[in-house]
């Protein structure tokens, strides 16, 4: 059973639009985390309640809400459409709905493992000579790598599945915003698809199954690697 | 040199310590019971905790000082600190955890393969800190913290999570530090027994504050017999006449386990409070070697039972102390100004570091 051209072009597109959602969203995922794990400051319930309401909020607001603000009317879509990078109705929408919707699962996991980290050693390393941009490079970074690839894994996920924010903030255009879900959603919308959709609904199950396994070996090696 | 004066308040506890040493190599022990505030000073000196105000000095270098807001941070302070749990870098291996404090740009004054071969771990260098046993760590921690060429090493109840035979055979590593390494350490313990043995002079805490610094028999003295009942002396071996003897003042105790000392060389010796015995009137024929002719100086009723403190005889300054029962002390009519005979056991008397302690 080899993929149809349109099933192909799906699959490319969600596994393109979660990856880059990851790899741009994971430096301020760990920056935000190691900030709300060890930063004391007045309103960080308030920064840690905002990060997670994507987790919270029906993904068809975070779509709108997206859409209102980097539209082409929106206060921040104009800017963009002025640098010749428009998010709506863009892969690049897709991209950062995706990481948007995210975000929260990703630092959750990251702060759980900043946490774990017995900050005695992080003394230890200090003790020796190290400054602080040093301890956090050679100690906090590689001792929160299992949490960071935890974080990134679910992060990927989760982009995979996403679906309600990216069809309202980007739509479902064929080769640009359509990934896995949206193709299956417009497969449902048309009678006489049902083996067509069967498809789509296996091979979703299959890259599902690919990145849980894999997120799960890496996790290991990692793990041996630390000595842990 | 080392110049401490902090002062921190926290919550109920009121930290405000004060001491000077003008050693630049060798050991200041310290101790005092637990919640004294030893570790908070060592933190403070380390610069892990910030006192409200006060002065660090470590030769001739201004670590903090409150009254002109100077506070080196931690990793400029070239003050090493051996902490109790070891804290190695799990995800290192054991050359890279030695290595980690490495000075960067400078010669160190440490040599890598003296401080390996000194603390027997080069079998260890491949090896991650989980396959390492607690002694091992421990070693690493220390040889870690040297490899940093510190000015100033401070060791945290290093022993304290190792059991007895770890522990006496770290302290024969920890014995050749100061002859090995010139740089001033602060070694905090609980353990009378690790004090004798490793300690130049000797600071004790309570509360808070220092209430006692100076030479460490001397202290050990002044520390009262409420705390320390047992008697602490140094005297001189003599090997002259084929049984081994130490020289206290113009006394000559009988002590096991001497042989492999030097004739002169100073030891200190600990006679436990417990196994003295008080004769009076004639002397019956026994196996005890060390008879003391001495007079009864002071009564101190203790926890447990009640300290006669003795002067002996021949011996300017030794004040022997033992432990009795009220009862004996009825028994005998044991008063000031009583002369009697006090008998120790060549076997009781130990000589920390000597393995027998």
């Amino acid at each position: 059973m080899s993929l149809t051209p349109i099933e192909l072009e799906a699959l490319a597109l969600s596994v393109r639009v979660a990856g880059l959602s990851v790899v741009v969203s994971l430096p301020a995922g760990i920056v935000v985390a190691w900030v709300l794990a060890r930063m004391e400051f007045r309103g960080k319930s308030l920064v840690d309640g905002l990060v997670h309401l994507p987790l919270v909020l029906p993904p068809v607001v975070v779509g709108y809400l997206l859409l209102r603000a980097f539209g082409r009317a929106g206060p921040l879509g104009g800017l963009l459409d002025a640098l010749g990078m428009p998010l709506a109705f863009s892969w690049r929408g897709a991209v950062v709905a995706a990481a948007v919707v995210a975000f929260p699962l990703m630092v959750r996991a990251i702060r759980l493992s900043i946490e774990a980290i017995d900050t005695g050693l992080e003394q230890a390393a200090a003790t020796l000579g190290a400054s602080p941009w040093r301890v956090f490079t050679s100690i906090t970074l590689p001792l929160m790598a299992p949490g960071v690839l935890a974080g990134a894994m679910l992060a990927f996920a989760r982009a995979l599945s996403e679906f309600g924010a990216t069809i309202t903030f980007v739509a479902s255009i064929p080769g640009e915003t359509r990934t896995l879900p949206l193709a299956l959603y417009a497969l449902t919308q048309v009678p006489g698809q049902e083996a067509a959709a069967a498809r789509l609904c296996l091979l979703s199950v299959v890259v599902a199954f690919v990145t849980l396994l894999a997120s799960e070996w890496l996790a290991r090696r990692l793990r041996a690697k630390m000595g842990a | 040199m080392l110049a401490v004066d902090v002062q921190r308040r926290l919550g109920d506890f009121r930290l405000e310590a004060r001491f000077e040493s003008a050693r630049s190599s060798g050991i200041i022990g310290l101790t005092g019971v637990s919640g004294a505030g030893k570790s908070s000073l060592l933190r403070c000196v380390a610069g892990l905790e910030r006192p409200q105000a006060g002065r660090v000095v470590v030769e001739g270098r201004v670590l903090f000082d409150g009254a002109v807001g100077i506070d080196v941070p931690v990793h400029k302070r070239r003050v090493g600190v051996v902490f109790q749990d070891s804290r190695l870098f799990p995800h290192l291996d054991v050359r890279a955890n030695l290595l980690y404090g490495r000075p960067r740009g400078q010669v160190p004054t440490v040599a890598f393969d003296d401080v390996v071969d000194l603390l027997g771990i080069s079998p260890l260098l491949m090896r991650r800190p989980a396959a390492l046993s607690g002694g091992e760590r421990q070693r690493v921690a220390i040889g870690r913290a040297l490899l940093s060429s510190p000015e100033l090493l401070l060791l945290d109840e290093p022993l304290a999570s190792l059991d007895a035979s770890r522990r006496r055979e770290l302290l024969a590593f920890l014995a050749e530090l100061p002859a090995r390494f010139s740089l001033p350490m602060v070694y905090v313990t609980h353990s009378l027994d690790e004090l004798l043995q490793l300690a130049d002079e000797l600071v004790v805490m309570e509360a808070g504050r220092v209430v006692a610094h100076g030479e460490v028999s001397a202290v050990v003295a002044a520390l009262g017999v409420a705390r320390e009942a047992d008697t602490v002396v140094e005297g001189e071996v003599e090997q002259a006449g084929g049984r081994p003897s130490v020289r206290v003042g113009g006394v000559r105790l009988q002590v096991l386990g001497l042989d492999a000392l030097a004739d002169g060389a100073r030891v200190r010796l600990r006679i436990p409070a417990d196994d003295v015995l008080l004769v009076l009137g004639d002397l019956p024929r026994t196996s005890v070697r060390n008879r003391l002719p001495a007079t009864v100086v002071q009564l101190t009723p203790v926890k447990r039972g009640i300290v006669v403190s003795l002067a002996v005889a021949g011996a300017a300054g030794l004040v022997l102390r033992a432990r009795v029962s009220p009862a004996s002390v009825a028994d005998l009519a044991l008063c000031p100004g009583l002369k009697l005979t006090a008998m120790v056991k060549a076997a009781a008397i130990r000589v920390p570091g000597l393995g027998r302690s």
